[in-house]
């Protein structure tokens, strides 16, 4: 009770200070020597409420920072005024979300075609849960340690004292961020603008790590991993905007500063025989996201040649360089492994030079016999070009083992990528129907470095035919046919250039590869897409309005034997809505999607076992067609939402709305018969949203309105991933308990707004 | 209109001088077109233009035979929409000052579906509707049925709770990048926010640094955080190698029987989190 009371004290504080501060910033901007009383005079509208959810929810309040129950205060305001300095210039000053974290504030001082000044400060939030438990905790440093009564043991079922030891930690994480930015109108053809932004992103959230013995014997832990993360950048830009010509040049610095380094985290496992990384003396790291820098060049135009008229051309383009040279972490923070062979570069110097840039042309011919048809084309590339040096690393496989031999090293690779994009259509309103056609042809290429395909090349065809059929009804008919071939896969391209030369010679040649030969990875296979798409709208019963929106989308990899085989996508969609008069409307729609992507695989183990194709019986896993498996997956979403919104006399407006969200996964697999393949099936995955929200907006006089929300929010879910999941579920893995949500939360709010 | 103001109107408009200029005719209109008179190009009210704004004819034209016989004339231009019907000459006339901003509509989507500025711009009522984040997120709803319904899926981009609209990715006046994105690219857009993930990392991820849609379903998906399949079933994918990353993980790997850390808490990832990249140099695998 006195928490809730400091609670609820804290905030109404923190929001009168907020509005106060909100009015005072507006009118203080304005003061200064000589101006006239009546120049800080604002119109707008001030807003209060005060909010009551009855219980905590991690879903519901996600986004909004309402996820724990009580009272909260939530404020806001819209004022704008004259400036005193101009006739026709005004400031502006809105906020909305006082109060909470995702609080919204913006001031902005406009002189219509002579400058703009606007300085916006935005929060927001992501909220996942409280209720995780670790016994890890931060101590000096970026370092994670145990209690000092922590058992460990070689499973998790041993830890005896975790749920002693164990404290909640919240998996959230927050931004703030300011944005300055300039506008100056040079005159009625040259702009100026300028940008300043900054954020910070700080929390913790819930992140895998792993203790490795060897190569393949992993102990993992999920962790509570710190997150400080500052952005800023500052931008310039031209624009020019003349009577035909448009153009924008701009440059951009941005840096991405990551204040939280190396995490170093204690082994909360022993009795592995390794004593030198059991617990307690044990140690295992993570690397942070490293600091990058960028800057960018960025042109873009349009422009319509007097000698073509019909003809408009636009482009775009932008260097970008982005650098990070981050201090490298030692290959493993156990001071008791022998580390031989030293990194081979303190630094980690990697460098992305990217250009990205397109034209496009558009033709309307003037004359009368042509003026219905209009034709296209398109031009997009992208190129980027990762300036890396190829390093061998002599990384230590685990946490637990000595610095393998140079032979074992591992080259750090650049995958350089470039893709160009060329279209080419043409439009034509037909005389019947008010229709019009659409037909186009796209080329995409798409090349790559050090990958397993050096080329993917995609030819994709396209129509789209749209009609009327009188005033009512309108229908539009989308289909396009989408071709991937890709050049021959080199399935050992990537154990080939990953490993050192004395590796690749050792290693028997029917074992050269990461990835299994008869694997096709997805992003670059042979693929065959087919995608429809209908959407009919129909608003010929007064009052009435109906749209159906269907979508069919297949992508068959028609050659892929291992790997992501098909992938469907599938949408039903119906809208009405009913608008009797301008004071009433109802509107409901609702929905089904399906969602299915089907996979084989092939068990195998190392050794002799990784042997592929071979023929001659005894057959190692690696060619045994037995050891097959398949996966599907299947997601189908029901959504169905209905609302209204009455005016219901001049001073009462009511607001209604229901949504009811329904999914479901379902998964299905299939064996080629070998003995040990898990043919368990696994459950579904559910989860159900209701929502429904009331609202009531009364209008007490000319100035003065309140407004009572009334918001129920029941959200549940069955998930096997978190279905009985506690810390010590899994052997090697020390989880924070995983419960399924069910919350249900009802909101209570009273609003008052004032306008002036 | 009632009778009587329309006979109002004409006694008024036939009374007043024939020798109009531009600014006389702005003001002329509001005589009968008064709620116009409130306008988001004009912040306080007014409809007669300047070297600044827009008056009444800067977009509906000088419309002189409207003046003069304003029940059976309509204004030089009108911005009422005719289903199969170019929008060109309208988009025109708010195109001639929002150059910049519309320099890429055309051959733009929206531009291709025949839509006009105000298939989403409301120019006469004070302020832009579109500006709050509710009213731009209903708009583009209102046709893209399928990301209204994905947005609503358990794991989502903060649309719904209207802490991010669709502007924030997407740029409906049209774009150069594929999918009329407001970055230079996809990933560009994505690591607008996303910074984190930019790397360039000393061990990085092919498929991930070179589209982030491999694996995410931006608009929202069943499977945190937005993928288009959880793991291990992602993974795999396009992971089959020796040992683990090939075994099928199915319902055997559940609490109460071989419960397996490759399908449960952060699966793959609770081993190989550094999914995006990795600047380890002991981190060639994702572990670290």
């Amino acid at each position: 009770m006195k928490a809730l009371l400091s609670r609820t004290l804290t905030q109404a504080a923190l929001f009168s200070g907020a509005l106060f501060s909100g009015a005072l910033f507006s009118g203080a901007l304005l003061s200064g020597a000589l101006l006239p009383a009546s120049s800080l005079a604002a119109t707008g509208e001030i807003t209060a409420e005060l909010l009551h959810t009855d219980a905590d929810g991690a879903q519901f309040g996600q986004y909004s920072d309402l996820q724990d129950s009580g009272t909260h205060f939530r404020g806001g305001f819209d004022l704008t005024g004259k400036l005193p300095w101009s006739d026709r210039g005004y400031w502006s000053a809105e906020a909305a979300n006082l109060g909470l974290q995702t609080y919204d504030f913006s001031y902005e001082l406009r002189e219509p075609h002579r400058y703009k000044i606007s300085l916006t400060l935005d929060g927001s939030q992501q909220f996942k849960r409280d209720d995780g438990l670790t016994p890890f905790f931060k101590q000096s440093g970026n370092n994670l340690g145990l209690p000092a009564n922590w058992v460990a043991g070689s499973s998790t079922s041993d830890m005896t004292a975790f749920s002693s030891t164990a404290r909640e930690f919240d998996q959230e994480v927050k931004r703030d961020a300011i944005f300055l930015d300039v506008t100056f109108y040079l005159n009625t053809q040259w702009q100026l603008d300028a940008s300043v932004h900054t954020s910070k992103r700080e929390g913790t959230q819930a992140k895998g790590a792993a203790v490795y013995y060897d190569a393949s014997t992993a102990f993992a832990a999920i962790l509570p991993v710190e997150i400080d993360e500052d952005s800023s950048s500052v931008s310039v830009q031209l624009n020019f905007s003349g009577e035909r010509l448009v153009q924008s040049v701009s440059l951009l610095y941005s840096e991405f500063d990551n204040q939280v380094g190396q995490l170093i985290w204690a082994n909360p496992y022993s009795g592995t025989g390794n004593a030198d990384v059991d617990y307690p003396v044990g140690r295992a790291s993570l690397a942070a996201s490293p600091d990058n820098e960028r800057q960018q060049l960025q042109f873009s135009g349009s422009y319509l040649p007097r000698i073509a008229p019909g003809l408009s051309i636009q482009w775009n383009g932008a260097w970008d360089q982005v650098e990070q040279d981050d201090l490298l972490a030692p290959y493993t923070v156990n001071p008791l492994l022998s580390v031989a062979d030293p990194l081979p570069t303190s630094r980690s110097e990697n460098n992305l030079d990217v250009f990205t840039g397109g034209m496009r042309l558009s033709y309307r011919p003037r004359s009368k016999s042509l003026r219905n048809l209009q034709l296209r084309a398109n031009y997009f590339i992208d190129d980027r070009d990762y300036n890396k040096d190829r390093i061998a690393f002599n990384y230590v496989r685990g946490d637990a083992s000595d610095q393998p031999g140079a032979l074992s090293s591992i080259y750090s690779n650049a995958h350089d990528y470039q893709q160009e994009r060329t279209l080419a259509g043409a439009d034509y309103r037909l005389p019947w129907l008010r229709s019009k056609i659409s037909l186009e042809y796209e080329y995409d290429v798409i090349e790559r470095q050090n990958a397993a395909v050096d080329e993917t090349e995609t030819d994709t065809y396209r129509g789209v035919f749209r009609f009327s059929l009188g005033n009512d009804v309108m229908v539009r008919v989308d289909g396009s046919l989408s071709d991937r071939n890709a050049s021959t896969y080199q399935w050992d391209r990537s154990f080939l250039t990953s490993r050192t030369a004395d590796f690749i010679n050792q290693t028997p040649v029917d074992q050269r590869y990461n990835n299994h030969p008869a694997l096709s990875q997805f992003h670059f296979s042979d693929a065959e897409t087919d995608e429809l798409k209908l959407n009919l709208t129909y608003s010929g019963l007064s009052a009435w309005f109906f749209s159906v929106n269907l979508q069919w989308k297949d992508i068959d990899y028609n050659d892929t034997e291992l790997g992501l085989t098909r992938a469907e996508s599938s949408f039903y969609g119906l809208d009405i809505q009913y608008s009797p008069s301008s004071n009433i409307t109802g509107y409901g729609n609702a929905s089904w999607s399906g969602y299915e992507s089907r996979a084989a695989g092939r068990s195998f183990g190392g050794g002799i076992e990784k042997a592929a194709n071979r023929v001659t019986p005894p057959l190692p896993e690696a060619s045994d067609p037995t050891r097959n498996w398949r996966m599907g997956n299947k997601d189908e979403v029901v959504t169905i939402s209905a609302g209204l919104t009455w005016k219901i006399s001049e001073r009462l407006d009511v607001d209604a709305n229901y949504t009811w969200v329904d999914s479901e996964s379902s998964f299905d697999t299939k064996t080629g018969g070998a003995g040990d393949l898990d043919t368990t099936p696994l459950p579904d995955v559910d989860t159900e949203l209701h929502s429904l929200t009331l609202s009531a907006d009364f209008s007490m006089n000319e100035r003065t309105s309140m407004t009572l929300t009334y918001q129920y929010f029941d959200f549940e879910e069955t998930d096997w991933a978190r279905q009985n999941v506690s810390y010590n579920s899994v052997s090697n893995l020390l989880s924070p308990g995983e419960p399924e949500a069910d919350e249900t939360v009802n909101l209570f709010a009273i609003a008052l707004q004032y306008q002036f | 209109m009632s009778t009587l103001k329309k006979i109002s109107c004409i006694f008024l408009l036939l009374s007043t001088s024939l020798v109009i200029n531009s600014s006389s005719a702005d003001s002329m209109c509001v005589m009968c077109h008064q709620a116009a008179s409130m306008n988001t190009h004009m912040r306080f009210g007014g409809s007669e233009k300047n070297d600044r704004q827009p008056g009444c004819t800067s977009c509906h034209g000088d419309s002189t035979t409207h003046l003069s016989n304003p029940m059976n004339q309509s204004p030089d231009v009108t911005f009422k929409s005719v289903s199969g019907a170019s929008t060109e000459p309208q988009n025109n006339q708010c195109r001639a000052c929002h150059k910049k901003t519309t320099q890429h509509w055309d051959n733009s989507v929206h531009a291709l579906e025949d839509l006009s500025c105000n298939s989403c711009h409301k120019v006469h009522g004070q302020k832009e509707a579109l500006l709050a984040p509710e009213q731009q997120i209903a708009m583009c709803t209102n046709c893209h049925q399928q990301v209204r319904s994905e947005v609503r899926l358990p794991s989502h981009h903060p649309i719904e709770e209207a802490e991010m609209t669709c502007t924030a990715c997407h740029n409906p006046h049209g774009s150069i990048t594929p999918g009329e994105l407001t970055g230079i690219s996809l990933n560009d857009t994505c690591l607008t926010c996303h910074e984190s993930q930019r790397g360039p990392f000393l061990f990085d991820h092919p498929p991930a640094s070179d589209d982030c849609t491999n694996c995410h379903r931006p608009h929202g998906s069943v499977h945190e955080p937005l993928l288009t399949a959880r793991g291990p079933q992602l993974c795999q994918q396009c992971h089959v190698a020796n040992f683990h990353p090939s075994d099928l993980n199915a319902g055997g790997g559940l609490p109460g029987r071989q419960a397996s850390a490759s399908l449960l808490g952060k699966n793959c990832m609770s081993c190989h989190p550094a999914v995006h990249g990795s600047n380890h140099p002991s981190g060639a695998r994702l572990t670290r």
